[in-house]
């Protein structure tokens, strides 16, 4: 079996090497698995010039966080909040010199983590400790990684299985963060079915998550 | 294990994963190293699956708010260098104010108009600030005016396709359709719809009357009066044709296929845009078939298989791809 280097390797001690060879398997050979290294240039923009390093992570990676953030909130404003705060602590808590690994990895981690504990903190209305910031430096464990993504896809699910009605008032009212009233405009309903929907869509999911957290 | 094929990452991401697929998974993360594949195709994946654009702008302004009224770390500045750091600060507000006009530059259009996106085997409804109507196809993007239409012309930008039902403005307002391909479409207020995409760029008109302006300088705007399809192909010819039923071209509202006479080429490109899916035709002559029908179907899956049905063919899945052959050998 070909040995391949392991991802998550940057390019200490070896300054000449182009922008283009980004691939730690080095060469460009297609091997068992190419894990792109391209974090491993930001971090080296962090050394001479952090607030640069900084916006380029952030435009990097903010959609796609912000994307799967959405899947756990489900309110766009909610997940953007989010991600951002995650941002905000990586920088003021200088996380950028001590993540060790990639970034990727690290916001990732961070943004899932603090899903987690947001659902949690709505499930139990507890102002828990794990609300305050702290300079986490989430290595979560395979079964942590696995069971954050278990949560996403249980909610999707659970989406999946509501009635249509119910599915399109909820993503109207969630995602999209319309007013009760503007969704029984839109939907041609009154604002009372409208109510009801969002209320029975939110017991559905407090009783998953009750089983699921 | 050593290695775990990104499908079956891709596959529990989606929530089709088998207990016994999660099991696997869970070693393979005991691994070292596997976390960073693990978040690089987690990456990939939410790319493939994008369900929203972030507001960019107030996202950046906040984030460079806060970044600025900290001060860079740095090793602690000295009493000395007050008047230095003074200057820093300036040059540091000046850096951000310029980031961020860049950044309104560059998202002006997210600043400006309303993204609509649709996903793939996703149809949206849209209820525009005149009150018109749009329905959005599969893998489509319409941006709409944030602000609501002015006094001035409506205009919105359709990339992908859709059905207009445009409301007539007591001041006859003209209702103007860009896309990022060939063609621009005025109307007065109509029930038409538009498709602009790489194989095909259609208008057809229902009720009403539009203008369609092509972006190559040598066609005159075409008038169209209901039941003309104008139809841009891809060589740059251009077809109008009359009298047509332009029910067909606005069937997949309700997710339904309706193929007259299409070639099988034509078809499959179709459901590709629909639903994402990569179709590859393998037999050269499979591709010229014609195929006629109209049928209800939520996948590509269900399509195809219909399709491969009546029309002796041979459907293999190959991850994203599917593959279609002719059950009929050739001499």
């Amino acid at each position: 079996m070909t040995e391949h280097q392991k991802p998550g390797q940057y390019t200490e001690g070896q300054d000449n090497r182009s922008a283009e060879n980004l691939f730690s398997a080095g060469e460009g050979i297609p091997g068992p698995v190419l894990v792109p290294d391209d974090d491993g240039f930001i971090k080296k923009v962090f050394e001479t010039d952090p607030a640069r390093a900084f916006e380029l992570l952030y435009s990097k990676y903010y959609g796609t966080l912000c994307n799967h953030a959405v899947r756990f909130v489900f309110s766009r404003q909610r997940a953007e909040d989010l991600v951002s705060d995650v941002f905000v602590l990586f920088w003021k808590s200088r996380l950028y010199a001590s993540v060790k690994g990639s970034y990727r990895a690290y916001l990732f981690a961070a943004v899932r983590n603090k899903c987690c504990t947001c659902l949690k903190w709505e499930l139990k209305r507890e102002s828990s400790t794990e609300l305050n910031e702290k300079a986490a430096s989430p290595n979560p464990t395979p079964e942590e990684i696995l069971y954050a993504s278990d949560l996403h896809i249980k909610i999707e699910q659970t989406i999946r299985s509501l009635p249509v009605r119910q599915q399109e008032v909820f993503v109207l009212s969630r995602f999209e963060g319309k007013k009760n009233k503007e969704i029984a405009q839109l939907l041609n309903l009154s604002v009372k079915t409208v109510e009801m929907h969002v209320t029975k869509t939110l017991s559905t999911f407090r009783k998953m998550l009750d089983n699921e957290l | 294990m050593k290695e775990l094929s990104k499908n079956i990452l891709f596959q529990y991401f989606s929530g089709t994963a088998s207990p016994l697929q999660r099991k696997l998974i869970l070693e393979w993360l005991q691994e070292e190293g596997n976390n960073e594949i693990f978040y690089c195709w987690l990456e990939e994946w939410e790319k493939e699956h994008r369900q929203f654009e972030p507001a960019s702008s107030t996202g950046t302004a906040a984030l460079m708010q806060n970044l600025h009224s900290n001060e860079i770390p740095r090793a602690a500045e000295t009493v000395k260098n007050a008047g230095r750091a003074r200057l820093r600060t300036f040059f540091k507000i000046a850096a951000a104010v310029l980031v961020l006009c860049l950044t309104g530059w560059l998202f002006r259009n997210n600043i400006l108009y309303t993204h609509y996106e649709t996903a793939y085997s996703d149809v949206q409804e849209i209820i525009l600030p005149d009150n018109s109507e749009v329905v959005l196809n599969a893998h489509s993007t319409l941006l709409v005016p944030r602000w609501g239409f002015n006094n001035g012309d409506r205009k919105v930008v359709l990339s992908g396709e859709a059905v207009f039902k445009v409301k007539h403005t007591a001041t006859n307002q003209r209702f103007l359709v860009s896309t990022d391909g060939q063609l621009n479409v005025e109307v007065l207020g109509t029930e038409f719809s538009v498709c602009s995409r790489k194989t095909n760029n259609k208008v057809a008109l229902k009720k009403g009357s539009v203008k369609v302006f092509l972006k190559q300088a040598h066609y005159e705007p075409v008038i169209m009066v209901p039941g003309d399809i104008f139809n841009l192909e891809t060589g740059g010819k251009v077809l109008l044709t009359h009298k047509q039923t332009t029910n067909n071209f606005i069937a997949w509202k309700d997710h339904r296929f309706i193929f007259d006479s299409t070639t099988l080429a034509d078809a499959a490109n179709y459901i590709q845009e629909f639903f994402g899916h990569s179709i590859v035709i393998a037999d050269e002559p499979l591709k010229e078939k014609r195929i006629t029908g109209s049928f209800r179907a939520d996948s590509s899956l269900e399509v195809l298989s219909i399709l491969s049905e009546m029309y002796n063919m041979n459907m293999q899945k190959n991850g994203n791809n599917i593959i279609l052959t002719s059950k009929i050998k050739h001499p």
